[in-house]
């Protein structure tokens, strides 16, 4: 047993001599205490022990007092109460968790009953540091779980039609995300939907949302078939918008109103009260001709970035964010792409992006990098990482990164 | 440049489809290329009037609705004499496509548009002429509303001219560049003032034309187009009248 140090705790420093004289026996170190020395002495003053021997006549509570103040001190000795005569004293200790030791006090018992004491506190410990260490474990895996089971929630792959390129990059700043993105077929393969969104927070109620708001959008825009509220519009008694009176939806148009007109009614009714929402870009891709239909949804504006040397477009919104205002307007927007032209798609986690001096990666910043990416015929994402790393440092990432490009590969010799 | 005119009845069995196909072969046979679409989906009917000289056909409409093939993978060359090759036919379902397909999975309306539009382009169209279902659906909406010109097929009586202040209220707020009302079926090819004026109040416009109910009609048995097999009866020069209302008469010009 290695060398037993021994704090003993009594009122009047008064150690029976049986006791004192087994520690001596067995080669601890002893230091006799009343409980007023070790809670009146300055900090780092008191030697450090393995055992706290309390005279039983102590109280309880006094007892605990004194173990809790070595304990402020970083020392966790075992407790045990020991009694000469009134045996019936140690209830009162045990009851509050300590140990005991009981008369006589012969040195081969007394070593053998504190070794015993030394490795029921020891199992007990590491009983809990383990159990400490398995919840932990558990949670750990439930987040891993859940991450995994979120991956399934985007797309396995990126659909690939002829001269187009659609890469994305996804990083979540915890486990889970708030942020998703989804491509997919529409309209018996005639049309691409492009949807790139950010639900409010972070970690598991952001990524709860976030499943359900990619699965509303999705199965309602690939379910949106006959829209008869065209006819119902054109037949109805209040024109409406003048203007309107004669626009037949364009294709896809149909699938992306429902899908975020469906989704804003669906939040708003069922789940307003939580406060979750989603910004959202949601545009519909004609990869034969280049035509974008889109909804904006409080969203970060895409950038069209002209391949033949334009100015950038920004896609502004057309609409709030999705899951605030029950019956709000969502307006389409229009876009062309030509070819070599790329379409960039972003989360607010790019723009504001913080360097190591606490400054944000802002839009400015954001539509240079790109317009120096297409200049340099560089990989639009490959750059735009290696800006953002260059420009964050070692700063930590604090909010979801999604970033998506979709690019109309030009005629051969092109850029791009 | 191009021009689409719909024809349109409130009610059906206005003899809408049998205008539509007369107005179809009339036209081309004056020169211009033309393409015959029946967006009727529930009731097809140009498929029957035109089914010994175009068909069977193998694509349709609705295939092209349902992503089953581009529109102009659905226009058969009618094989009639028109004096040249540009004569088409979109039936509204083949054969194989049953109408369930397309009511239980719907379609993207869109899609209608889009492929009027190509169709006009790719096969050079002076003039698309859509037949619709009677009434008011997405087809026939859509079809109006891609439209410049508008043909009312109706009969002087007043079952459908209930249909008339729906029909008028529509057709201002689509703007047409022009618009026919046919008053078909009448008897000995006229109709008394009173009911003319009934027509003319209900419409607020004139009665184009007034086609005379032709018992020849219905001796040919849809097995013949009506201006081919009397192109000299005064139910022919009726369908005349009809396209010098609303046809701009120009031919499309050539990319």
């Amino acid at each position: 047993m290695a060398q037993t140090r021994v704090l003993i705790l009594d009122e009047r420093r008064d150690v029976p001599a049986g006791l004192s004289k087994a520690l001596d026996a067995v080669g601890a170190e002893a230091h006799t205490c009343t409980p007023g020395d070790v809670l009146a002495a300055s900090p780092g003053r008191m030697p450090a022990v393995t055992t706290l021997l309390a005279n039983a006549t102590l109280s309880p509570h006094t007892v605990r007092s004194v173990a809790r103040r070595l304990a402020d001190e970083g020392q966790q000795p075992i407790v045990v109460a020991y009694a000469e005569h009134d045996l019936h004293l140690l209830d009162g200790h045990v009851r509050a968790g300590s140990d005991y030791l009981l008369p006589p006090f012969h040195p081969v018992l007394v070593e053998a009953r504190l070794r015993d004491c030394h490795q029921h506190a020891e199992l007990n410990r590491s009983m809990e540091e383990v159990a400490a260490h398995a919840e932990l474990l558990s949670y750990e895996r439930e987040l891993e779980i859940g991450r995994e089971i979120q991956l399934g929630f985007l797309p396995d792959s990126l659909p690939s039609p002829d001269d187009w390129n659609i890469r994305v990059r996804f990083r979540p700043a915890r486990t889970v995300a708030g942020d998703f993105y989804d491509v997919f077929e529409l309209v018996n393969r005639r049309r691409l939907a492009l949807v790139v969104a950010d639900v409010c927070d972070k970690g598991v109620g952001a990524a709860l949302f976030m499943a359900l708001i990619r699965s509303l959008l999705r199965h309602t825009a690939e379910q949106s078939g006959l829209q008869n509220l065209i006819a119902a519009d054109l037949l109805g008694e209040d024109p409406g918008g003048a203007e309107h009176t004669r626009a037949i939806p364009v294709v896809g148009a149909t699938p992306l109103l429902n899908a975020v007109v469906g989704t804003n009614s669906y939040l708003t009714r069922n789940h307003i009260e939580q406060g979750y929402f989603a910004t959202m870009f949601f545009g519909v891709l004609d990869p034969v001709t280049g035509n974008l239909v889109y909804i904006n949804g409080g969203h970060n504006p895409p950038v069209l970035v002209s391949g033949s040397g334009a100015e950038p477009v920004l896609l502004q919104p057309t609409g709030p964010a999705v899951g605030v205002m029950p019956d709000c307007t969502f307006s389409l927007g229009y876009a062309q792409i030509s070819p070599g032209d790329t379409l960039f798609i972003y989360t607010d986690g790019v723009t504001e992006a913080r360097s190591e001096t606490g400054r944000f990666f802002g839009e400015d910043l954001l539509i240079q990098q790109l317009t120096e990416a297409i200049v340099r015929g560089e990989e639009l994402l490959d750059h735009m990482d290696g800006a953002l790393s260059a420009f964050v440092g070692q700063a930590e990432q604090s909010d979801d990164i999604t970033m998506l490009a979709v690019h109309w590969q030009g005629p051969a010799g092109a850029a791009g | 440049m191009s021009q689409i005119i719909t024809v349109h009845s409130y009610r059906g069995g206005t003899g809408k489809s049998s205008t539509a196909a007369n107005l179809g072969l009339l036209l081309a046979s004056s020169g211009l290329r033309v393409a015959l679409v029946d967006t009727d989906i529930q009731t097809p009917a140009l498929d029957v009037i035109f089914g010994d000289v175009a068909l069977p056909a193998r694509r349709s409409l609705t295939d092209y609705l349902i992503g089953r093939c581009e529109i102009e993978e659905a226009a058969y060359a009618v094989d009639q004499t028109v004096g040249h090759d540009g004569f088409f036919l979109v039936p509204a379902r083949s054969q194989a496509t049953g109408v369930n397909e397309i009511m239980g999975r719907g379609y993207d309306v869109g899609l209608l548009r889009e492929g009027f539009d190509r169709l006009i382009d790719t096969l050079a169209l002076d003039v698309l002429l859509l037949d619709t279902h009677a009434g008011f659906n997405n087809e026939t909406v859509t079809a109006m509303a891609s439209s410049d010109a508008l043909v009312v097929v109706t009969r002087a009586e007043r079952l459908d001219l209930a249909g008339a202040k729906e029909t008028m209220a529509l057709a201002s707020r689509l703007g047409f560049g022009a618009m026919s009302i046919a008053v078909n079926m009448a008897p000995d090819g006229a109709v008394a003032d009173r009911l003319r004026g009934d027509v003319e109040t209900a419409y607020n416009t004139r009665i184009t034309t007034v086609l005379p109910y032709a018992p020849e009609m219905a001796s040919l048995a849809g097995e013949r187009v009506f201006s081919t097999a009397y192109p000299h009866h005064p139910l022919v020069s009726g369908y005349r009248r009809i396209i010098a209302e609303v046809s701009n008469g120009t031919t499309a010009i050539r990319r």
